[in-house]
């Protein structure tokens, strides 16, 4: 039992190691973090040019914060706001390029709430927002505001000011539907890659006939299960270093965009990753391997996981329906079935209260099917690994359901 | 104690009966071979022995009981069919299969380390075993087979894609491992390599044993009733009638004898007459590649024990060297 252990682990860390350090799980693992930053510095480099110019403010209504004790309240990185008497003299300065845009309140402000922004083309994308928090500013400190934000409002602190709406409006539903989304397409990739490998290895050991050979060393259930160890090891240290940059990313972000104060890292969503992601896995492995057993080559293998691999996409291909009526039926049956249940469980998550005998019935089932996939792939095996050049029919998998003579 | 029995061992895969009905013991301290031409039940009989394939009928036994997981790592096994890890580096692949058997690393490294330069490959150990040459690859798996020091080691074709100088290496290895006492099958088309190597046989054709016994026993029952005979004088034209066919070849007399007179009488002939002068007299003895494509060609199975080696019927003895 012990040594059967000790086999199986060494196959595990033999599987980790020698695809972990290939140039093509390097390149996919730190790749897409590279890319995300990629992205992220360029949309902050465009987000934020020329955000530091002024923006001019010409007030006809007289009701408004004066522009420049309102511009000493901001930070450093926003734009500070320039008084005008009247559109000419702005529009001298943007033209001069002293200012990035201005903005005219017209007379009656508030009340008709119209207001011009005038820019050349090259104003930052701050724009909008620094000349609309100017106005809520403005506009909270004229009307009847709860004392508490007025008190706030007063000691000019743009956090304390989002505080204040986040107690209003909580979560931000965007974000409680973007990070299940996210979530699931990591979860997804990494099944891409990582199972990918399994799929191309156990039809490289079966056709160059190592195998033969390791199982003369340990038992197919061995050999199987020390590969998949090893490879879902391999799954979980890229969705790791993945969710950590996102992390990372997301906070770094957060910490320069007031915007994103209001969207807080939903750790439950983790852990539900984390549950259910294990036996999806598992199975999702299984399923990969029990292919590779069963077909010649990898491309003909590659073939048949696409099929694998869409059933496990389609709580993507059903995301509006799932996003508008969380609780549907289809909804639940998806959350059911063990192909799509762990995306679908991601998806409803931040929707709805899912039901507590769903949310067990699901993973009870993802569990068994993993446990039944786990068997399945360990029979496919032993009747599989020598028969080099022939691919296993359907009649040849209903043998070992039925469990006849597991020969070639 | 024999290290492997099989007894009435039978497997067929579909239509196909691929082993039929097989029998034969292999013991300690001996060089066994399995014969047989392709397709004839081989490789699934070794299938069989691993566990790898189960028997429809029959029974195997392994080191006393029946083949189980903790056995495994008392064998080695070279497969016909080569494979390794192509893409691995040679050491640490020997390292790897290594502790598969049982053996730690440690262990494992100053073994893979002494085998890998008697083979010349130690220079190579950190290349990609896809790097290696044919022979390199084969050489490679050998050091694989044997690195945990088993007691029953199987190996398949163990000299093809090698050099004789490799040749050589390996067969000494496995004498060397036969003197101390392992167990060793070997299944080989190479006849004068089991003729060298082997203490006894056994041949299978179309699944059923045909022939067995110790290889010398096999090969006199096929000896027939032709004698090597060198020497100086008119030895042919002595024997006159008793000589169905003479054949010279490189100074030697091959004298296929007629059927009712035996080589002592033949001797006795030559021995007496003054004309002649003796340097050697042997019956001559088939070799093993010659038994075999009559036995095969043949196709009728002889059932015989290991003591009494029986050849198959209608043999032609009349053997050309």
């Amino acid at each position: 039992m012990i040594a059967g252990l000790r086999k199986t682990t060494l196959v595990a860390r033999h599987e980790f190691r020698r695809y972990v350090t290939r140039r093509g799980f390097l390149a996919v693992v730190f790749g897409l973090p590279l890319l995300l930053i990629v992205i992220v510095g360029a949309t902050v480099l465009i987000l934020t040019a020329g955000a530091g110019d002024p923006i001019g403010v010409v007030d006809h209504s007289g009701s408004l914060q004066d522009p420049a004790a309102y511009s000493q309240t901001l930070e450093s990185t926003d734009a500070p706001l320039l008084a005008f008497s009247g559109e000419e003299d702005a529009r001298a300065a943007l033209d001069a390029e002293e200012i990035q845009a201005y903005v005219v309140i017209p007379d009656g402000y508030p009340e008709t709430a119209d207001v011009d922004l005038y820019h050349l083309g090259d104003a930052s994308e701050n724009v909008y927002q620094d000349v609309n928090d100017y106005l809520r500013a403005s506009i909270l400190q004229l009307e009847n505001v709860p004392p508490a934000a007025a008190a706030l409002l007063s000691e000019g602190s743009l956090d304390t000011q989002f505080v204040s709406l986040r107690e209003e409006n909580g979560q931000n539903p965007i974000a409680a539907f973007l990070f299940p989304y996210v979530a699931a397409f990591l979860i997804l990739m990494s099944i891409f890659t990582t199972a990918g490998y399994l799929l191309q290895a156990v039809v490289d050991e079966k056709e160059n006939r190592t195998m033969e050979i390791l199982v003369t060393s340990l038992s197919p259930g061995q050999l199987i299960t020390g590969k998949i160890a090893g490879l879902v090891t391999l799954g979980l240290v890229q969705t790791t270093v993945w969710t950590g940059s996102i992390v990372a990313l997301f906070l770094m972000a957060r910490s320069r965009w007031d915007a994103l104060q209001t969207i807080q890292l939903p750790t439950d969503i983790l852990l539900v990753v984390l549950i259910w992601f294990l036996p999806f896995y598992l199975m999702m492995a299984c399923f990969m391997a029990a292919i590779g057993v069963s077909v010649t080559e990898v491309s003909e293998g590659q073939q048949a996981s696409s099929i694998v691999t869409l059933l496990a996409a389609v709580p993507l291909w059903f995301g509006p329906a799932l996003v508008s009526i969380p609780d549907s039926p289809l909804a639940v049956g998806l959350s059911l079935f063990p192909f799509s249940s762990p995306l679908t469980i991601l998806i409803r998550w931040s929707l709805t209260d899912i039901p507590a005998w769903q949310l067990v019935a699901s993973w009870l089932i993802l569990a068994a099917s993993a446990g039944f996939s786990l068997w399945l792939v360990g029979r496919l095996l032993r009747f599989g690994m020598l028969r080099y050049g022939q691919r296993l029919s359907l009649r040849d998998i209903a043998r070992i359901f039925r469990r006849q003579s597991l020969t070639t | 104690m024999n290290t492997v029995e099989i007894h009435n061992v039978s497997k067929r895969f579909g239509p196909i009966q691929a082993v039929d009905d097989v029998t034969f013991a292999v013991q300690p301290g001996e060089i066994f071979g399995l014969l047989g031409p392709n397709g004839a039940g081989k490789t699934t009989t070794i299938r069989m022995m691993l566990n790898i394939l189960r028997p429809d009928t029959g029974n195997i036994s392994v080191f006393a009981g029946p083949m189980n997981e903790e056995k495994k790592n008392r064998i080695g096994y070279l497969p016909e069919e080569r494979g390794l890890y192509a893409d691995n580096k040679l050491l640490d692949t020997v390292l790897y299969l290594a502790t598969l058997k049982g053996m730690s690393r440690q262990q494992a490294r100053p073994v893979a380390e002494e085998y890998l330069r008697r083979l010349d490959l130690w220079e190579y150990r950190d290349e990609k075993l896809s790097a290696l040459s044919r022979g390199m690859q084969q050489k490679a798996q050998f050091i694989v087979t044997i690195i945990h020091d088993p007691d029953l080691l199987i190996v398949d074709e163990p000299f093809s894609g090698l050099d004789p100088v490799n040749t050589e290496l390996i067969r000494d290895i496995l004498l060397r491992q036969r003197d101390a006492g392992k167990t060793i099958i070997m299944s080989t088309h190479q006849m004068h390599q089991v003729e060298a190597m082997c203490d006894r046989i056994v041949l299978i054709d179309h699944g059923r044993v045909v022939l067995r016994g110790p290889v010398m026993e096999v090969r006199r029952t096929f000896a027939g009733n032709t004698v090597e005979v060198n020497g100086r004088g008119p030895i042919p034209d002595l024997l006159d009638d008793a000589v169905k066919h003479a054949h010279l070849h490189n100074g030697s007399w091959r004298l296929t004898l007629a059927d009712d007179v035996t080589p002592q009488q033949a001797l006795h002939v030559l021995a007496a007459n003054e004309q002649v002068a003796i340097e050697h007299f042997s019956v001559a003895l088939p070799s093993l590649h010659e038994i075999f494509i009559q036995v095969v060609e043949d196709k009728e199975p002889a059932a015989a024990d290991d003591s009494q080696p029986t050849a198959a019927s209608g043999l032609d003895t009349t053997l050309t060297p």
